[in-house]
């Protein structure tokens, strides 16, 4: 007999927040002529929405903290206004 | 006296600072943080007569206000879910060593799992430990509740907790009516204890005691604490005298059957209109039993009710312990409906602890009153008054089987 | 009873907003309550709050389902006003939103440039403007609030010279905002069901 779990559990799944995106009032956008793939912002994204392989950003996640803007040792990655072009 | 808006918690920090206290020691928890950031304010601005002093947890606080009480003071602290369960083993000090604290805990739900919100759990598991207990429905019972918290304990030498809903009442605002200091001053003179702790007298308090001797401390503290009833309502009587404020009683019928308007931009979706007061309690066949902001709106789901062709009357529950079984028992016509709605769960029995208080007191009543009940609102889930009609009629139809 | 709810996002100000109409409906003699919702209290995320304004003591201690007015501090929050419930029955609200543009709802809507108003009277911290008080002077004015209360309540908020720019804001919004008739009734409205997550 299998017992049912009855303990409140939860597991991080990607995403459960929905889509924090929308929280953002700026975006980070990366220059990939200026970057030399040092991985910082990659490690420093407290959200993890900056993919390892070619620093695509997740939009739909990117909460706009400016973290990666700062961290960046080439000045790679600007902070834009939503609404308004890089 | 003056109106105010300000949210329930900055009611509860402006009593606080106008009733000279002279000890307050918190540690903050959601929701009753602001109340500490309040009274830490006027702290800092001098504002107060007594001192604040931080401390590093619950235990810390109820000890710290418990030996400030032995020493004569006026003391204050307040709290919320977790940090009332880790104060619980000094809640049973301070009552057992007869120290008038006044406490007020922001309601919160319990873990596990975790929840900010509002329910009884926190409080009604305290029910045991020889606290009086007072419950408040609106801004104005929190103002006014600090008031008659500190005239009851002080003179029954019995700590009080004010109850009221986090975040319902904590951090929404309605308006009330604040008091003059020469009132306040008047109605609550500086403490007079009848013993001190203090290095002079030389003695200590709280000693090991034998059976005859502990149990005749721990009877006395039972007897008192029913005694209490007169007490808190003459001390309610003195408070409306002087302030010619009308207050409810410990428990008390529905003053209206509803409020004009409703939700809309005109008012009237799924409310009730002033024509249809119930008219009366007398009128009324069944009795809606709760307390904390839950009663409130009850008076709304009264109205609703009766509208809908089953005369209703709501009941609100301002004092849990000493429980009012008499005055609950008085307003019951032989033959209602008595339906009880609780905010918190008594494991093991049904519904909650208010339903299980309600069966006790109208036992030998001798009125055959059909009593259902059930446990709304857990972990601060929302109760529109629809919510409230559908299971009220759900437990009528229970009483009916 | 008049009820509105706010829909904005953390740091936009939404409780302060809700606590200033409150605080000036009081000052015109009314009754009034605010229920903020607590819960992702974090910059950006969704927020919300209710005010009731009444002529009666309100009993009412829950939130507001199907008020009589929604004010939008950004477009992009109307799936979340959708997620909360409104317009059942066919009794549509009155929204009050910040932008320019008719939003695809079937209901009276009232549009204010908020963040223009803000950043003329250089209430801007951060790079972000303070549009809470501007959507306080729209609000009132839709709700039928006199401006003189809610210039009383933002004076208490901010005594001496930093109100001035506020009250500036709050008037040129109370006389702004503006109904906008739609050139064609958009569909009625399904419930949301993307774009909120389970904040």
């Amino acid at each position: 007999m299998t017992k049912e779990v009855l303990q409140p559990l939860a597991k991080p799944v990607y995403g459960a927040g929905g889509p924090t995106g929308t929280w953002r009032s700026q975006r980070p956008v990366l220059d990939k002529e200026k970057c030399t793939g040092c991985l910082l912002c990659w490690i420093y994204c407290p959200e993890a929405v900056i993919a390892r392989e070619d620093r695509a950003i997740d939009y739909e996640y990117c909460k706009g903290c400016g973290l990666c803007a700062r961290e960046c040792p080439v000045g790679a990655i600007a902070m834009i206004r939503e609404g308004e072009e890089a | 006296m003056s109106r105010e808006i300000a949210t329930g918690n900055t009611a509860c920090a402006l009593a606080v600072k106008a009733a000279n206290v002279d000890f307050i020691a918190v540690y903050p928890i959601t929701p009753q943080t602001t109340i500490s950031e309040k009274l830490a304010d006027y702290a800092a601005a001098g504002e107060l007569t007594g001192k604040y002093l931080t401390v590093e947890s619950e235990h810390s606080v109820m000890s710290a206000v418990a030996a400030a009480a032995a020493t004569g003071a006026r003391t204050f602290t307040a709290t919320s879910s977790q940090g009332l369960l880790y104060m619980h083993e000094i809640l049973h000090y301070a009552a057992g060593g007869r120290l008038p604290v006044v406490m007020v805990n922001v309601n919160r739900a319990v873990c596990a799992p975790w929840c900010l919100y509002a329910d009884h759990q926190d409080s009604v598991s305290q029910r045991d430990t020889g606290w009086l207990q007072f419950y408040c429905a609106s801004h104005q019972e929190i103002y006014d509740s600090i008031f008659l918290a500190y005239k009851v304990a002080e003179q029954m030498e019995i700590p009080v907790m004010i109850n009221y809903d986090g975040f319902l009442l904590s951090h929404s605002m309605l308006p009330f009516e604040t008091l003059e200091q020469e009132v306040i001053d008047s109605y609550l003179p500086a403490r007079q204890p009848a013993w001190r702790l203090h290095p002079q007298w030389g003695g200590t308090f709280s000693n090991v005691a034998g059976a005859a001797e502990y149990a005749a401390y721990r009877h006395k503290l039972a007897q008192d604490t029913l005694e209490a009833l007169p007490v808190i309502k003459a001390a309610i009587a003195e408070y409306e005298e002087l302030t010619g404020r009308p207050q409810p009683g410990l428990v008390q019928a529905g003053s209206k059957g509803g409020q004009a308007g409703g939700t809309g931009r005109t008012g009237g979706e799924g409310q009730a209109d002033s024509e249809s007061q119930t008219g009366g309690e007398s009128q009324a066949e069944v009795y809606l039993l709760s307390m904390g902001s839950m009663a409130a709106e009850m008076e709304l789901a009264a109205a609703e009710l009766t509208k809908q062709g089953i005369p209703a009357a709501a009941l609100k529950l301002r004092i849990y312990r000493p429980f009012p079984a008499e005055e609950l028992a008085a307003l019951l016509p032989a033959g209602s409906t008595l339906i009880v709605l609780d905010r918190n769960l008594a494991y093991g029995h049904s519904g909650g602890a208010l339903l299980m208080e309600a069966r006790s007191a109208l036992y030998n009543s001798g009125k055959n009153i059909k009593i259902a009940g059930s446990a709304v609102g857990i972990g601060g889930q929302d109760l529109p008054v629809s919510l409230l009609i559908e299971e009220i009629r759900r437990l009528l139809e229970v009483t009916k089987s | 009873m008049l009820e509105l709810r706010i829909h904005g996002r953390g740091g936009q100000g939404v409780v302060t907003l809700a606590e200033l109409l409150a605080k000036g409906a009081v000052k015109a003699g009314k009754e009034a309550q605010t229920l903020p919702f607590f819960g992702v209290e974090r910059r950006g995320a969704a927020v919300k709050a209710c005010v009731r304004i009444a002529e009666e003591p309100i009993l009412l201690r829950s939130m507001s389902y199907q008020p009589g007015y929604i004010a939008l501090m950004q477009e992009n929050l109307l799936p979340y006003a959708k997620l909360e419930g409104f317009g059942q029955d066919g009794t549509e609200p009155v929204f009050i939103i910040n932008g320019k543009e008719l939003l695809d709802v079937a209901a009276e809507q009232w549009l204010v440039d908020a963040e223009k108003i803000a950043r003329d009277q250089g209430l801007v911290f951060g790079g972000e403007a303070y549009i809470n008080v501007p959507m306080l002077g729209a609000v009132a004015r839709v709700m039928g609030l006199s401006l003189e209360y809610v210039e009383a309540a933002i004076r208490e908020q901010w005594p001496g010279k930093k109100a001035e720019p506020n009250l500036a804001a709050a008037k040129a919004a109370y006389e702004k905002v503006e109904k906008v008739e739609m050139a064609e009734k958009a569909e009625t409205v399904e419930k949301a069901e993307k774009g909120c997550g389970e904040e």
